[in-house]
């Protein structure tokens, strides 16, 4: 455990220092990762399809604030499914025009779980969101995660019938496209089931880890994980979806590790030194009830410096 | 000499200009009223574009249940409905509108309140150097 404190202290550390470099850092491997992926999935346009094209985005995105990778990954999004089908893209751009007018008017700067959620959904760690949304985040950035997940499911849908959708184009054919397109939408039973268990999952969290209680982020990521699996094995067999049990199975572990070291690092308390005092003035008595964070200072290291003609020096580092 | 006391402040006022400072301009712009009547505007209009894309989308989708409909289709009634449907969306969007944008401008208001007490001190510490 003191290994991985001196470990924290030193990343902090180091993050302290370098932060003007590790930030862009951080958003181009994201941006990379959101843009690969878009085009492994959907790269129906073949010349956003490539390498430079790629690298130049997440390079863009390096420089912008957050909020601008989403509208690049929008916008990457829409000219694929617009290669694809015009009716999928019409859909596509219902659905982000809505998102965009319901929900980030009011909070923009939450883009960043919508952007992550669907990356998360992709390698099976989907419960890490609202786990870590209801940790770190407010209560409503819940619905950002919720938002993810439509875009999500709708993209899945599209992947799994692009031969379909991207078929023949009369204006019957259209209508037609249209309607199953919405269709993959709304009657998804499937998405229903996971985004009420992600919204009840982040209120969930978000209420057990604000309860003043010890070790109320454990509790909080213990409990969010054990009721995300209980609801989403649940909806499984209540829906009769098969093939999705190992994989929530697994998902779940993983999540539950993701969320352990989130906690580890953002809210790292000692509750064998906690401290309870009370105490009056004219108005309230007070019971208050302090925990130390826990933290190791780094090791001082000697160097000591030999020298064959003067006499030994050391330095402190 | 550098006064210490008074780097500390401006450093806490630069740090609220530089994060905060952007997010709070309309706390000290405008009056809680003006400031959500703003926001109540933008949201008028966000929300109607809303609407138009949502009956759009279900138009779409119920093409053929629609054109069958369209010669027996009682306009008045049709319409008194949409108007129904379009105030009953847009009162629920416009009461999300004023309570978020009530607590924005309640804890924005705060945050501008501590930061004028900080250049206020610094402003102290200013002529308490003069003089």
């Amino acid at each position: 455990m003191t290994g991985l404190l001196e470990l924290k202290e030193k990343l902090k550390s180091i993050y302290g220092k370098y932060d003007l470099y590790i930030n862009p850092l951080f958003k181009f491997a994201l941006a990379l990762c959101v843009f690969s992926l878009i085009n492994g999935n959907i790269g129906y346009m073949t010349k956003l399809d490539t390498l430079p094209v790629v690298l130049v985005l997440s390079l863009a995105c390096s420089i912008f604030p957050v909020s601008v990778m989403l509208v690049l990954a929008v916008f990457v999004l829409l000219l694929h499914l617009y290669a694809l089908s015009l009716e999928v893209a019409v859909v596509a751009c219902v659905l982000f025009l809505l998102i965009a007018l319901l929900y980030f008017r009011f909070v923009p700067k939450d883009g960043i779980y919508a952007l992550l959620t669907p990356v998360c959904l992709h390698y099976h760690l989907g419960p890490v969101m609202p786990i870590a949304v209801g940790l770190i985040g407010k209560a409503y950035s819940v619905l950002s995660v919720v938002c993810g997940t439509f875009v999500w499911f709708f993209l899945e849908g599209v992947k799994e019938n692009a031969s379909a959708l991207g078929g023949s184009n009369t204006d019957v054919a259209a209508i037609s496209k249209f309607t199953s397109v919405l269709n993959q939408l709304i009657g998804n039973k499937e998405m229903y089931l996971v985004v009420v268990d992600f919204l009840l999952v982040g209120v969930i969290v978000q209420c057990i880890r604000s309860l003043s209680i010890d070790y109320a982020w454990t509790a909080a990521i213990i409990v969010g994980a054990l009721a995300n699996f209980i609801i989403l094995f649940a909806g499984y067999v209540l829906l009769g979806i098969s093939g999705r049990i190992p994989g929530l199975v697994v998902g779940s572990l993983l999540s539950m590790a993701v969320a352990l070291i989130l906690e580890f690092l953002f809210f790292n308390l000692d509750y064998s030194r906690t401290e309870r005092v009370q105490f009056e003035d004219d108005e309230y008595y007070y019971y208050v009830k302090a925990v130390p964070k826990m933290y190791v200072a780094g090791k001082e290291k000697r160097v000591k410096h030999f020298s064959s003609k003067g006499s030994g020096r050391t330095a402190r580092r | 000499m550098l006064n210490q006391e008074r780097v500390c402040e401006m450093t806490r006022l630069a740090i609220f200009d530089q994060k905060e400072g952007e997010e709070c301009r309309p706390m000290i712009q405008y009056f809680c009223k003006d400031y959500i009547a703003k926001e109540m505007i933008k949201s008028m209009i966000s929300g109607t574009l809303a609407f138009a894309v949502i009956v759009a989308a279900f138009l779409f989708y119920n093409m053929e249940k629609v054109m069958e409909k369209l010669s027996a289709l009682d306009i008045q009634k049709t319409a008194v409905q949409a108007l129904l449907c379009y105030a009953g969306f847009m009162g629920g969007y416009l009461l999300i509108t004023y309570i978020v944008y009530y607590i924005r401008y309640t804890k924005g208001r705060q945050r501008v309140k501590k930061y004028y007490m900080h250049l206020k001190r610094v402003n102290k510490l200013y002529r308490e150097e003069e003089t």
